[in-house]
């Protein structure tokens, strides 16, 4: 089985390439998001640093969830 | 285990994934190599990891380790170290069919996300260790000092510093390039000017 028919079975047309010319940055929000997350930590809000926490890891798995059907463009 | 030991080792977990990152750096800058979405979201994991070990040094400011404060802490690192080394080891998957060369240079021998799994696969050895001999967990004093202080800062230094640089890096753009060449924030402001 080629990837194309792995991907009819999990109903998906094409690998997703993402949108890349949107004006938001996945990435940088993240950062930032742990950025905040390590401010709220040091104002002792530890249920709001808990809650921003997990939506950052969320945010990252997400993302990988993106990156990790990448293709390789491999030339030796 | 004593509470000044978890505090220690909370410094010293913080400070080694501050010396990786600042590594990441190294190599980025100084041999001038794009890191890729992968290697990002590594450095992420990587800032996650650190998070656990923060959480636990700012919960101690009023002296004492407390055992809820710990267990969340490290539970904070222990997902964290799992879900970085699921992708340090696809980074690995991807380059691990001969000849490829891998991405980027090898330091001492390994390329950067191979030393991105054994930093994991350590975060996790350290959190099992700690929670196998905290079980009763001696309540001891403890100092939020200068140390912890500058511990912290540093880290937060170094997630501006990522911050800066992979804003750099993916310009106006949803997501990173699988393959980067450039800082496509230049690239865009020169091409929109």
């Amino acid at each position: 089985l080629g990837l194309p028919t792995y991907l009819k079975i999990l109903g998906r047309s094409e690998v997703p390439s993402g949108r890349r010319d949107q004006k938001i940055r996945m990435d940088t929000i993240i950062f930032i998001l742990m950025l905040i997350t390590l401010i709220v930590m040091s104002t002792s809000n530890k249920k709001r640093a808990l809650i921003l926490f997990w939506i950052s890891f969320l945010a990252m798995m997400l993302l990988f969830n993106h990156h990790v059907t990448a293709k390789l463009k491999l030339n030796f | 285990v004593g509470g000044q030991l978890v505090f220690l080792i909370s410094h010293l977990n913080i400070l080694t994934v501050c010396g990786v990152l600042l590594g990441g750096f190294i190599v980025q800058f100084g041999y001038g190599e794009f890191p890729c979405p992968l290697c990002i979201l590594q450095r992420m994991a990587m800032i996650l990891c650190a998070l656990g070990p923060a959480y636990l040094i700012f919960s101690s400011r009023d002296g004492v380790v407390k055992w809820n404060d710990f267990a969340t802490g490290y539970g904070l690192t222990l997902v964290s170290a799992i879900g970085g080394g699921l992708i340090s080891f696809r980074h690995i998957l991807l380059h691990i069919v001969p000849p490829d060369p891998g991405y980027g240079s090898a330091v001492w021998g390994y390329h950067p996300y191979t030393w991105a799994l054994i930093v994991f696969a350590m975060e996790i050895l350290t959190t099992g260790l700690l929670f196998a001999f905290a079980c009763n967990l001696e309540i001891q004093r403890v100092e939020f000092g200068r140390l912890s202080k500058c511990t912290v800062y540093l880290l937060g230094t170094l997630i501006v510093g990522n911050l800066i640089a992979v804003f750099f890096e993916e310009g106006f753009h949803w997501f990173l390039d699988d393959d980067p060449t450039q800082y496509r924030l230049l690239w865009d402001f020169r091409m929109g000017h």
